[in-house]
């Protein structure tokens, strides 16, 4: 069993407050970094709210609702982080509802999915909060029932007093619980006491998924809206050369068709911001065949690019300048430039015992190349977006890994603050990493 | 619209796309586009078991009808030539790539989407999808469901080899292939 210190920066790592209607919200950072400290800290205010990026809601009725502020790609953590929470609240899981948060920059931080980090990031502050909560709960029952903490416990949602035989689901204790000072440390389970971590659990939307329901970017819907597609250069390493878009335009249900810069000439580029193609050609129209058929009428021509130098953000605020050479990128040049690097001379990152001895005395030695070619981070749904813009704000429901990085491009591409951009985080038919890039 | 060279392009991907449904093959001629304008034209749709309506170029993939037109998301577009099939329907009760079959082929016919499989999400692959929890991202999925369903209509106990060859035009970026192959030997013992 481990303690932890509910503190962080020295601000509380949770927020409690009552729900409207009865029941309680508890509110914490789902990858805060929970180490322990010695100053316990100010009183919590308001502003705290800031950094809470995770919600239990526990209703009078005892729905218990996880909120989960990641995008969702398929690595089911939108099932796998509500389980660490339900783990150490001590709830049925089949009765825990999973809801998408909102993305929201001003509320939430680090909604981002990728690097295999959710589950390490997120381990120890989801355990907290479900730990937290359920500490809460136990205390408002004790205060209740006249009886000392230690004597109640719990189990699938319900809070029991053995002596007293008395029993309350944590629905009917969670307004009282809210009225609870948020413990300053917590014990947390002992790992052997696991009953549904380490349990294989099904995909909390698997059902939506079996019948079909709209819930990727690409089946996003409003009332109004138009459909544009992108007509792409046909290989890396090319750019605009010149369009016309005289028979296109005349197609039916054609509204508009224009060229446009991805991001500014001037613009220092942050570490997801593709570089690939600036310059592009959009079709826009009333249905997606109509568009379809256009954006084959057009005539486009590309050509190859120059060597390039740019500027680009890398991690931990460091610019450093990139070079992108010229000319059409192939899988040939690519293995050219393998063949090449490999007869040059390798610095040893690792060297484990005396291989060169273990060759010398081998009594047979197996030598073969094997090559791969690029193999494409493709998402099974096409890359999509939705996107509502005007000179006040800009709207989005998009399927992204990193919706940080692009509020941030996007807020510098339209001259909008970051706080009059709304990105609404829909499933995403798979990431493998594409999604990171703007 | 309906130019000779895209009609050609069109057959080859359908041929491909049926090369592994040798009963499909027999009826495929009559799936063949009629129209050749480029005109909007009114066509009846049975779809779900309900009578649609819908005014478009004759041109028009059903996927399209049914996602932009119908309002009906489930059937779900990857690549739009046939070659990774989430896009799936029932055509007469055949899997059929909706993203390669016209409107006008498609008229007074019988059209299944994933929305119309059961009313309840309670089709037998539907729940052998839920046991095995076979979905990751998931996009795939309708498409494999549909193609799974078709499958066990035709061959309601299939081999390994039935199941692979049958369910080889759908393809799953996530990787589930073990899943769906379990998944449809549950749902053809139900």
């Amino acid at each position: 069993m481990s303690i932890i210190k509910t503190t962080y920066n020295r601000r509380s790592f949770l927020k409690v407050t009552t729900l409207s209607g009865g029941g309680m919200m508890l509110g914490f950072n789902w990858f805060a970094n929970l180490v322990p400290v010695e100053k316990s800290g100010k009183a919590v205010d308001t502003k705290d709210w800031v950094d809470l990026n995770g919600f239990i809601k526990i209703t009078g009725t005892g729905e218990v609702t996880i909120f989960s502020p990641n995008p969702e790609f398929g690595q089911n953590l939108m099932t796998s982080m509500p389980m660490i929470v339900a783990e150490e609240l001590d709830v049925d899981w089949k009765s825990v509802l999973v809801e998408q948060a909102r993305f929201n920059t001003a509320v939430y931080t680090r909604q981002f999915t990728g690097g295999s980090q959710s589950i390490r990031q997120g381990w120890q502050a989801l355990r907290t909060a479900g730990a937290s909560a359920r500490h809460m709960l136990v205390q408002a029952a004790a205060q209740t029932w006249q009886v000392p903490a230690e004597e109640i416990s719990t189990e699938n949602g319900v809070l029991s007093h053995k002596t007293s035989g008395k029993s309350v689901t944590y629905g009917e204790m969670a307004s009282a619980a809210a009225q609870i000072p948020v413990p300053k440390e917590i014990k947390l389970k002992d790992t052997k006491d696991f009953k549904i971590v380490g349990t294989p659990r099904k995909n909390v939307e698997g059902a939506k998924i079996v019948t079909g329901k709209p819930m990727f970017g690409m089946d996003y819907r409003r009332e109004g809206m138009l459909i544009a597609m992108i007509a792409h250069p046909p290989a890396f390493g090319m750019k605009l050369k010149s369009c016309d878009a005289t028979a296109a335009k005349a197609m039916p249900g054609i509204r508009d068709v224009f060229t446009f810069q991805v991001l500014k000439e001037d613009y220092v580029k942050e570490i997801f911001d593709t570089r690939t193609f600036n310059d592009l050609v959009a079709i826009v129209g009333n249905s997606t065949w109509e568009v379809m058929n256009a954006k084959k009428a057009m005539q486009i021509e590309w050509e190859p690019i120059a060597d390039t130098k740019e500027m680009q953000n890398f991690w931990g605020g460091q610019k450093r300048e990139v070079f992108i050479p010229g000319g059409l990128e192939s899988s040939s040049a690519h293995v050219r430039k393998m063949a090449e690097t490999a007869v040059t001379s390798a610095k040893t990152v690792r060297k484990d015992g005396d291989p060169e001895a273990a060759f010398k005395n081998a009594a047979k030695i197996i030598e073969r190349t094997y090559s791969a070619p690029f193999l494409a981070h493709n998402c099974m749904e096409p890359m999509n977006c939705f996107a509502h813009v005007t000179a006040e704000k800009a709207e989005l429901a998009a399927p992204v890994q990193a919706p940080e990085f692009v509020e941030k491009t996007l807020s510098a591409r339209l001259g909008l603050p970051i706080d009059k951009i709304d990105i609404h985080l829909t499933r995403m038919g798979g990431g493998f990493g594409r999604r990171a890039y703007g | 619209m309906w130019t000779g060279e895209k009609h050609l392009k069109t057959v080859n991907f359908c041929l491909i796309d049926v090369s592994n449904q040798p009963k499909e093959r027999a009826n495929f001629e009559r799936f063949l586009p009629q129209k050749q304008n480029d005109v909007m034209a009114k066509f009846n749709l049975k779809i779900n078991g309900k009578t649609r309506q819908v005014d478009v170029d004759p041109d028009t993939p059903m996927l399209w009808v049914l996602r932009d037109h119908l309002d009906l998301q489930g059937t779900k577009y990857g690549c739009g030539i046939a070659a990774c099939g989430a896009c799936t329907v029932h055509l007469n009760g055949m899997a059929m790539r909706s993203c390669v079959l016209p409107v006008s082929a498609a008229e007074n016919q019988e059209i299944t989407t994933i929305e119309g499989l059961s009313e309840n999400g309670d089709h037998p692959v539907q729940k052998a999808w839920l046991e095995h929890d076979v979905a990751q991202c998931g996009y795939c999925q309708a498409g494999q469901i549909m193609s799974a369903a078709a499958l066990l209509k035709n061959i309601p106990n299939p081999s390994d080899e039935d199941i692979e060859a049958y369910m080889s035009g759908n393809i799953c970026r996530c990787g589930t292939y073990t899943r769906i192959k379990a998944a449809v030997k549950t749902a053809a013992n139900s």
